[in-house]
This record gives structure tokens, C-alpha cells and sequence, in this order.
């Protein structure tokens, strides 16, 4: 990420915001897609983090460490997501309207597998720890940047969650 | 699966979709260029939650200072309150520690610790007291600076009402080009068992050079509320009147819960016609509000609150029989933002309790600020808030305090504040009424224990108040619903021999719209179902059909199922509350008991359309899984790395009358990283910090729970999770139309219950740390429930 850039959007420059939010929208999009598996809920947990990311850029004393900081926005955007619509128990009655929850529940494209519904099982940080690792090729200290976690962590939850995903594909660990 | 098979898996995942900038760009720009043109959160805003929880509340005072002293020449100017639009300021922070203001002699406030974030540079030290001692007069209600004497220093002080542990924390920062400082004081009160009624000095003493100290004769002072988006948790209430002395008909209370409005005042009206709503000489930070009401209808009551494009005003008049004609009124909000009168709605009701003739005088309670006293007879002298209670009968008591006939001590259970009480004492015969009305729907649960003295200008003998009673506005209270009679309830009622009514049943199969489940079958309570059908809900899935519900007629419902494969019946009940008050409307039972499969977590849910031969009146409906209740909850947005898991299970799912009821519910801490249980200090009632309801389904039965408003702290130990018997909660109202039944049902040193459908719920309310020292992670309610049948024999 151009230096400049972060520095001008954290003084204020929408226009260099904008410029991050072109560079880094795809790839973080790509992300939140792989671990929720739901296109609606990758597009809000992405525009959320970017949301999170303006108000909070001001904060970011480190440039150098923006892409790990605005990962793990991402990723507790998309945690938050997760955990309010496993929550929600009280489901508004609005007359005349489709339900919200699945108006938003846009099928992925190509439809479901095997792997995508033993995938879907784990929970949130098991599919993230595997896609940042095995998608984006992510190290132990990347993650544990990306997740606000200690590197152990990293470690041993990273071969629970290939444990997990081997148990829900009915395979051999 | 070896890793290069995983990593293709995964690559399909991410690029199963396209990204679209062209969708993201104008919503996030949105919020760079702050379009909203309001607090962006509001829709966050929600359900208060309860009682007071997390709140903000910003003083802000500004200081005349010279300007070289201060930080970064370049720094532009700090962001004022509430604007998202811009980032701050880049500047560097000191923190400064002053210390903590001192805890209360009574335990109920602890310590608050103060700290100073000083970006300026011109704040050597500083100090906290609990007292504003140092120049500033001690009755200072908003923030005041005043210059130390002999010292380079300046105080800044501000009186208000505790709420539980918070903490400080003052900002200085540069003001804009202006030669000054501002000090903005936040404080963060976050626990919120009861608002302590009495309020404290606080003063926190900043050296600062002393051009900062000889410029104070220039001092701007302001007053502000933080933005909703930056924090603030409760609706902020202002006094539109004048004068707060003046008579009910002159009084004007606004409860905002949008936090854009700064102050509010009359004005005069002529104008019969006058719009709703407008900004006047189109000035959009300015809303006039015009209303038309009788001299009698006295003391509107002003709600702001927000609609998904704008905003509303619901502003609220007794219902006031006169035979005088109405007039034009007028009543102008200052805003923080701009906001169009096109954007605004505006209701007017009449909807207080009835009064006659001319408006009373009222008369405002020292130390318990959200209480009013009416009154009616012209014989009250004055009101306090009191410490002892005057013995309870139900939920309401009272008596003459040491047999004083002057005095007349009142106790009540009921919501802490913002829930506001009007309290009305009559004289209808040679026997005098008491009425306590909770003011607005900021009235939530737990209830409390609170009490005012009045001193009279006459003697009244407390065993001559007859009639007495407790709640809402008389006609606000909502018809009985007619397709959910209420059981039959008489003075000689207990529980052995009350039987409610039943409801009128009707059963339906539920279309499986996916041809792939076992049946979902649904015992319709309440009249209104005309069919039903039913799909798994997967994000892989289409919804099914009958989502379109062109006429508003049907609704529904999800709920998730713990196991990997549903491969259960479900039997569903759905029940109509004749008085949900804020609960909600609509009940649904799901009797899924024995799931197998191999449970895992949480891994998909069910949707079930209910068709209806109406529109519903109420938007809201409870899922009971009928055979344990689990409740999770998650910190957002803390620090803490605690979940919590509440569960609910009873010992049976059938009892008879002469059964006594048992349940268990559970308390758990999991660490959230590990998810093993882990170690905590929870701070909660003294009572415990769990507690329970009962309700008896398609009836108006319903109880509990309550909490003492005192705190302490709980420890939990890993593996060890608090566990509490069910037990019996609440209290009633001499004139609950149940009261002989709730008597009877109290009396019962153990847990029956009548036959019939029983909800029992379990609560739980507690912080996130300890009730002492301000280090908590906030307020954490929870709660969950079980379905029971109670049989005759």
C-alpha cells in the first residue's frame, strides 16, 4: 500500500480513502467470502470494516502496519456479523415485506458442496484461521495479526480447525 | 484432503462471487462526506436495555488561552462531538493519571479514576476531589471552571447523578483557530443497577500556565451530550419549560432518544394552521413543533426517536376533558444537526392519565429526579427520596414514617431511571387514593426498590389511603385480546383450583416446502393462523414461495437446531400475550426434544411461514425451545475476552398442581479465545444474579423477575459454573385483578402452579467485572426459557 496514500486518508483525504478502499476492496471481499460462504453477509462485513477503518485511521500511529490492522477489522466485522445473526431469536413481523434475513441470503454462485457445507460447520475462527492460511498463504505471526491472538493460539487452533474440517468430511485427521 | 485440495476449495469460496466497487464505493462514501445528516448508529439503538447501561455524557467547556502554548502549531482542530466525517486530528497524546475521586462513605459509588488525554501540551498535572472545593461553587450543576487560588492551575467542575462504576476521562485539546482550549469531560458510567439519587461535586484540578488561569474571566462554558454514535446508550431528557418552577400546564418534558436534539423551549404560537413541523426561516438546525391542545390538557410529554428515513415526534397530552377551546402551541428543538421538517413526522396523542378542570401543581422529588408528585389536594409540602421503605404490600407500600401524620412515605417497585413516576394523591370520598403511573416506555425491567417522603402542610393518616395502585396510564393499558381470554379468576383463587380458560386450538401440517424433513406440525393458540409451511434455512437455498406475502398476512419465524441433521418432528404452539407490555406479542413453542445426529454447534436453522387470516398487530415473536433454554452471549466491541452462557433446563416437561416445579439454571464464563471455561468476577444483586419469571401462556398471568439494586461481587471458578434453583420473583399491585392469586401463590413455600401452558424464564443481569473500581466491561443481560404443562391430577 502507497504510503502517501494512508498518510493523506488519515489526515482526512476522502479521495485517498477511496483509493484504499479500490485497492484493498477485492481482496478483503475474497476473504470474508471464503470463510462466511455468504455473498450478502461478505459484502456488509466489508463495507463495515471500511466504515470502521475511516473512523478509526486517525488512530493508526504505524502505517507500516495497516494491512494487518484493516484485516483484523475485517475479520472482527465479519465475526460480529456471524455471532448477531445466530443471536437474533426475535424476528420482526413487517407486514407487507419479505424476511430481511433471507432477502439477504443471496445463494453463492455455483451452489453448495460437500466441502461447503462441512466448511460451513466450523466455527468462525476455525474458517478463518484456514483461510488465511491455506488461501493467502498467511504465517503464524501474520494470523495471529490478522486475529488479535497470541501465535500459540494460532498454532494449535489452526490444527484443531484442519481436525475439524477432516471430521466433517468424514476423513482421517 | 491434503492442502493443495483445501487451498482450491477455498479459492472456489472467494471467488464464488464478483466484488462490485461500484456498490461499495457510495456506501462508504456516504459515511467519508458524512451524508447521513444524523448520528449514523441510531439504528443500533434499539431496545434500551432495561436500565441505564453504558452512557456518555460529555461537558464541555471552553478556555480562553493564549495559543502559542499549545501542541502542534500545524494541528487543525479536534473533531467536535459526535462528527464520523473527518478523522481526528493526528496528534500526540499524553495521558495523565489524576487519581481518583474518592468512594462515597456509603459503598454505593466506588472510586471513579480520572484520567486526562492532553494533546495540547499545556497540562502539567493534575488532581481529582471529591468536592469541588477548589474556587468552584459546590453547587454547580453543569461543567464550571474557576481559577485556583495561588496556583497556576484551573478547576473544572460539574455535579451530576451517579449511575454505578464509571469512569473519567478529560480531553484537551486545541480549539480550532480559536485562542482557547476545550476540555471535554467524559464520563462512562456503565453499570446501571440504580441510579444512586443523590448527586456528587466532582472537580478535577489541571495545571496549566498561567496566561490559561488570568483569561478565565473569558471562559465560555457549554453543555453537550455526546452523539449516540460515540457511545450514549440512553435517551437524554430535556426540560422544555422556561421556568422549572412552573405549574404542570407550563411544563414540557422531551425524551430524545436520537441525541440530535441540543435544548428545547416555547414558543409563541397564534396560528391555528400552522404545519406539524418546520424550520422556521429555513433553518435547518431548528425544528418548530406545533401542536393544538386545551388549557387542561396540561404537561405534554415530547418523544424523539427515529423511523428508517427520518424521524418523529410523538408528542404525548393527558386525556383532559374541558370545555374550553384548544389553542395554538408551539414548542422549538435546537439540533446538532441539520435536519429537513419534510424529514420528520409528527404525532400528537392524547394518551395521559384523565384529568378535570384546572391543571394541578407539581411538585419535584430532591434526590429521586425522576419522580413527580402531582398534586391534586394542594396539601404537599415537599418530597424527598428516602432510604428506609415503608413495608411493601405487593409492589406498592406505604405509612406515616414514626407514626408522623405530616409525613407520608411511599415505596414502590419499578424501573430505575429514566423511568420517569407521576405520583397522584386523591381524595375522591373521606378516603384518599394514591396512583403511581410510570411515565413513558423507558420503563423496563429489573425493578427496583424506590422511595420518596412527603411532607404535608396537613396531617393524613397513611390507614386512610384505601385505594392504591401501580403501573401505566389507566388508558394506555390494552383491551384483553379476544381470542386470548384470561383465566377465570376469583378472591377464593389458589393455585390448586385456578384453571384458565382454554384457548380456541386448531392444528395445522406445515407444507415442507424443501420435500425433505421430518413434519412440522403447528397448535395454533390464538385464532389468527390459517396455514403454515416450512424450509431449512441455508444461505444455499432459495426462501421458499410463500416469502412474498403480498397482503402482510403472514410472518416468520427461525429458529436453530444444535445437531447436524434434523431428523425430528416439531411441534409448534403459537400463543398471543392479551398484555405484552414491552414483551413481545406473539409466543412460539418448539417441542424438539431428543435431536440426534451427531450434535455439533450451531449449524443451521428452520423457517416456518405463518400464515395469518389478518395483518399481526405487533412485530415481534419469542422462540421457546421447549426442552432446556440456552442463551449465549458475546462481548462486541470489548475488551473482554468472556462469553457467557445461560442455561435453562427444568426437571420435568410435565407436572400436576400438587408437583412443585423444579429447574436449574446455569451460569457459565468461557474464555473466548479457548472456549474452555475460565475464572471471573461478575458483579450483580446481592440477591444473586440470576432470578426468574413465570407466565402462563394465552393468559394475563405473569410475575417476576426483580433484583434489590444493590451490588456485589461474584466469583467464578473454571468448571464450577453458578448455578440457582428456580424460585419464586416479583411482586404485585393491591389492584392487580390477580392479586389474590399471586397472595395465594407467594404464600406456597414451594413452586406450583395451576394447570396450563407455563413459561418459566430464567434472567440473568450482571457486569462484566467487579461492581467496584470502575473496571468493568459493561452490563450483560441474559435470558432463557422452558415450556412446562402443568396437568389437574
Amino acid at each position: 500500500m502507497d504510503r502517501e496514500l494512508l498518510v493523506r486518508a488519515r489526515a482526512g483525504d476522502r479521495e485517498a480513502f477511496e483509493q484504499i478502499v479500490l485497492a484493498k476492496g477485492e481482496p478483503l471481499f475474497r476473504t470474508a467470502l471464503a470463510i462466511m460462504g455468504n455473498e450478502a453477509d461478505a459484502r456488509d462485513a466489508t463495507q463495515e470494516a471500511f466504515i470502521s477503518a475511516w473512523k478509526g485511521l486517525a488512530f493508526l500511529k504505524d502505517l507500516d502496519r495497516f494491512d494487518a490492522w484493516m484485516g483484523r477489522i475485517l475479520i472482527n466485522s465479519s465475526r460480529q456479523m456471524l455471532r448477531s445473526r445466530r443471536r437474533v431469536r426475535e424476528v420482526p413481523l413487517e407486514a407487507g415485506t419479505d424476511s430481511p434475513a433471507l432477502a439477504t441470503d443471496t445463494p453463492v454462485a455455483g451452489g453448495t458442496t460437500d466441502f461447503d457445507a462441512a466448511f460451513d460447520r466450523l466455527n468462525f475462527d476455525q474458517r478463518a484461521m484456514l483461510v488465511l492460511h491455506h488461501l493467502h498463504g498467511y504465517g503464524v505471526d501474520e494470523m495471529a495479526a490478522w486475529l488479535g491472538i497470541p501465535a500459540g493460539t494460532v498454532k494449535w487452533q489452526l490444527s484443531r480447525a484442519r481436525r475439524a474440517l477432516a471430521a466433517q468430511l468424514d476423513e482421517p485427521a | 484432503m491434503n492442502d493443495d485440495e483445501l487451498r482450491q476449495q477455498l479459492e472456489r469460496r472467494s471467488q464464488a462471487a464478483s466484488f462490485r466497487a461500484e456498490e461499495l464505493l457510495p456506501e462508504v462514501r456516504r459515511w467519508t462526506e458524512g451524508g447521513f445528516g444524523k448520528p449514523a448508529r441510531f439504528a443500533r439503538w434499539a431496545p434500551l436495555a432495561g436500565l441505564a447501561a453504558a452512557a456518555v455524557i460529555v461537558l464541555l467547556v471552553i478556555i480562553a488561552i493564549p495559543r502559542s502554548p499549545v501542541g502542534p502549531a500545524s494541528s487543525p482542530s479536534s473533531s467536535p462531538p459526535g462528527d464520523t466525517s473527518t478523522p481526528a486530528a493526528i496528534v500526540q497524546l499524553a495521558t495523565i493519571d489524576c487519581g481518583e475521586i474518592p468512594a462515597q462513605p456509603n459503598g454505593n459509588i466506588p472510586a471513579v479514576p480520572v484520567t486526562v488525554a492532553d494533546t495540547t501540551g499545556v497540562v502539567g498535572s493534575c488532581a481529582s476531589s471529591e468536592t469541588a472545593s477548589e474556587g468552584v461553587p459546590s453547587s454547580v450543576a453543569g461543567p464550571s471552571v474557576a481559577a485556583v487560588d495561588g496556583q497556576d492551575a484551573v478547576a473544572v467542575a460539574w455535579t451530576m447523578q451517579q449511575c454505578g462504576p464509571e469512569n473519567v476521562s478529560i480531553r484537551v485539546d486545541p480549539d480550532g483557530d480559536a485562542e482557547k482550549l476545550t476540555i471535554v469531560v467524559d464520563r462512562l458510567a456503565a453499570g446501571g443497577y440504580a441510579c444512586i439519587d443523590t448527586s456528587v461535586a466532582m472537580s478535577v484540578v489541571l495545571q496549566v500556565p498561567s496566561a490559561a488561569v488570568a483569561d478565565l474571566a473569558g471562559t465560555q462554558i457549554a453543555l453537550d451530550v455526546l452523539a449516540p454514535d460515540q457511545g450514549a446508550t440512553r435517551p437524554n431528557q430535556l426540560d422544555c419549560s422556561n421556568d422549572p418552577d412552573a405549574p404542570i400546564a407550563f411544563r414540557i418534558q422531551l425524551l430524545d432518544e436520537t441525541g440530535f436534539v441540543a435544548s428545547c423551549e416555547p414558543v409563541a404560537a397564534s396560528e391555528v394552521n400552522a404545519p406539524p413541523v418546520a424550520n422556521p426561516n429555513g433553518d435547518l438546525r431548528v425544528l418548530d413543533v406545533n401542536w393544538m391542545a386545551t388549557p387542561c390538557e396540561a404537561g405534554p410529554t415530547f418523544y424523539v426517536g427515529e423511523l428508517s428515513h427520518g424521524y418523529f415526534v410523538h408528542v404525548g397530552l393527558p386525556k383532559a376533558p374541558c370545555s374550553q377551546p384548544p389553542v395554538a402551541h408551539r414548542t422549538r428543538l435546537h439540533l446538532k444537526s441539520d435536519v429537513a421538517a419534510s424529514d420528520v413526522l409528527v404525532q400528537v396523542d392524547r394518551d395521559g392519565p384523565t384529568t378535570s378542570g384546572q391543571a394541578p401543581k407539581t411538585v419535584a422529588c430532591v434526590g429521586a429526579s425522576n419522580v413527580t408528585i402531582v398534586d391534586v389536594l394542594g396539601v404537599i409540602q415537599s418530597c424527598a427520596a428516602s432510604e428506609d421503605p415503608a413495608p411493601l404490600n405487593g409492589d406498592l407500600g406505604f405509612d406515616n414514617p414514626d407514626g408522623d401524620q405530616n409525613s407520608l412515605r411511599i415505596s414502590w417497585m419499578g424501573a430505575p431511571p429514566p423511568c420517569d413516576y407521576e405520583v397522584h394523591l386523591t381524595q375522591p370520598s373521606d378516603e384518599y387514593e394514591l396512583d403511581i403511573y410510570e411515565m413513558d416506555s423507558s420503563c423496563r425491567l429489573p425493578r427496583v426498590l424506590q422511595t420518596v417522603t412527603l411532607e404535608l402542610t396537613g396531617p393524613i393518616d397513611a390507614d386512610q389511603i384505601t385505594t392504591s395502585s401501580l403501573g401505566g396510564y389507566p388508558n394506555l393499558t390494552p383491551p384483553p385480546s379476544p381470542t386470548a381470554p384470561s383465566a377465570a379468576l376469583s378472591p377464593s383463587t389458589s393455585p390448586e383450583t385456578l384453571q384458565a380458560t382454554p384457548a380456541p386450538a386448531r392444528g395445522f401440517e406445515c407444507d415442507d416446502w424443501n420435500g425433505n424433513m421430518p413434519p412440522v406440525r403447528l397448535v395454533d393458540h390464538t385464532g389468527l393462523a390459517t396455514g403454515c409451511s416450512a424450509a431449512l434455512d441455508t444461505p444455499y437455498r432459495s426462501p421458499p414461495p410463500s416469502f412474498a406475502n403480498p397482503d402482510g398476512n403472514s410472518f416468520y419465524v427461525t429458529f436453530s437446531f444444535g445437531c447436524a441433521n434434523d431428523d425430528k418432528t416439531t411441534d409448534l404452539d403459537l400463543w398471543a400475550r392479551p398484555d405484552p407490555a414491552s414483551r413481545p406479542k406473539f409466543v412460539l413453542t418448539a417441542d424438539r426434544r431428543e435431536t440426534t445426529g451427531g450434535c455439533l454447534i450451531d449449524v443451521g436453522s428452520r423457517v416456518v411461514v405463518l400464515e395469518l387470516s389478518q395483518p399481526v398487530e405487533q412485530p415481534q415473536v419469542q422462540v421457546v425451545d421447549v426442552e432446556d433454554g440456552l442463551s449465549n452471549y458475546y462481548q462486541p466491541d470489548s475488551t473482554s475476552h468472556l462469553d457467557f452462557n445461560l442455561e435453562f433446563k427444568a426437571g420435568q416437561d410435565t407436572y400436576t398442581t400438587s408437583q412443585p416445579i423444579d429447574a436449574l439454571s446455569t451460569l457459565q464464563v468461557i474464555n473466548h479465545e479457548s472456549g474452555s471455561p475460565t475464572n471471573a468476577t461478575l458483579g450483580g444483586s446481592g440477591s444473586g444474579l440470576m432470578a426468574f419469571g413465570v407466565e402462563q401462556l394465552g393468559t394475563d398471568l405473569q410475575m417476576g423477575p426483580v433484583w434489590p439494586a444493590d451490588c456485589r461481587d461474584y466469583s467464578v471458578a473454571a468448571g464450577e459454573p453458578l448455578t440457582q434453583s428456580l424460585t419464586k420473583s416479583g411482586g404485585f399491585s393491591g389492584d392487580d385483578p390477580n392479586a389474590d392469586f399471586w397472595r395465594g401463590w407467594f404464600a406456597d413455600p414451594e413452586f406450583h402452579l395451576p394447570p396450563g401452558t407455563w413459561l418459566l424464564t430464567a434472567y440473568a443481569n450482571f457486569l462484566d467485572g467487579s461492581c467496584f473500581g470502575g473496571t468493568h466491561n459493561g452490563e450483560i443481560q441474559l435470558n432463557t426459557s422452558v415450556v412446562v404443562e402443568v396437568t389437574a391430577r
